[in-house]
């Protein structure tokens, strides 16, 4: 299972990074596939391709502002939280998804 | 050495009633290291982020951070409050260990934000947190913080 998360916020200095790091933490801990797009003061980093989308089950919009390139997404299961939340319940997150997407 | 970060940006055991104070007492020791064209200027832009949403990230760690024209060279300051202090953390725990950032409003290069960067997904690492509160002198704070850098 691959799953996707955006995250973002206002100043894009660091809970664009803790949200991005709590996320991948818990994907790695529950044994998922993540990749984490973060949209920070530097830019956008470790962008999501279309490649990406193919095989991932759904997006998590981890962000307090609109996401660049949002557009990507459309058709995608997408699950949009603020980014304290992304940092908080990181392992209820990639919980509820492995538990909605897996067979 | 990474420039960002050296032992006179770091207070071990600051006392301070409140978090406004802890970020004051921080932000003096980024000017006094020569980092800011306007202390007022830079306070004011942490002040102003602090109020859209609290920096306390959990797990007894804030990052306050501004981004400022007043900033003239990006830094961290660290501090380690001699008694947690309340911070709205989204779990309601006070805070021991406090790094406020300062980023100038426009940089040549993304060097420093990328620093910030590494910076604040090592936060998350609870060796990284337990060595800081454990760290006997302002020194040896640098020593351990420095390491995510390399």
């Amino acid at each position: 299972m691959k799953i996707l998360a955006v995250t973002s916020c206002p100043t894009g200095v660091a809970h664009t990074y803790l949200a991005a790091e709590s996320l991948e933490k818990s994907a790695q801990k529950k044994g998922v596939e993540i990749k984490v797009e973060t949209q920070g003061s530097i830019g956008i980093e470790n962008e999501i391709t279309a490649a990406d989308l193919k095989d991932a089950v759904a997006v998590v919009i981890a962000a307090d502002v609109n996401i660049s390139k949002g557009d990507r997404f459309t058709g995608i299961p997408k699950l949009k939280i603020d980014v304290q939340k992304a940092i908080k319940h990181s392992d209820k997150i990639i919980a509820k998804i492995i538990e909605k997407f897996s067979e | 050495m990474n420039k960002i970060i050296n032992q006179d940006l770091i207070s071990l055991d600051l006392k301070a009633v409140n978090k406004d104070q802890v970020i004051k007492k921080l932000a003096q020791l980024i000017n006094q290291n020569g980092n800011l064209s306007s202390y007022q200027d830079y306070l004011t832009a942490v002040f102003e982020r602090e109020e859209k949403t609290s920096t306390g990230v959990g797990r007894e760690i804030a990052i306050p951070h501004g981004k400022s024209a007043g900033v003239v060279e990006a830094a961290v300051a660290f501090a380690r409050l001699a008694e947690p202090i309340g911070w709205e953390s989204f779990d309601n725990e006070a805070v021991r260990l406090v790094f406020l950032l300062a980023v100038p409003a426009e940089s040549e290069s993304n060097q420093h934000l990328k620093i910030l960067s590494t910076l604040s997904r090592n936060l998350l690492n609870e060796d990284f947190k337990n060595e800081l509160l454990q760290a006997e002198s302002a020194a040896i704070a640098n020593e351990i913080i420095q390491t995510i850098f390399v």
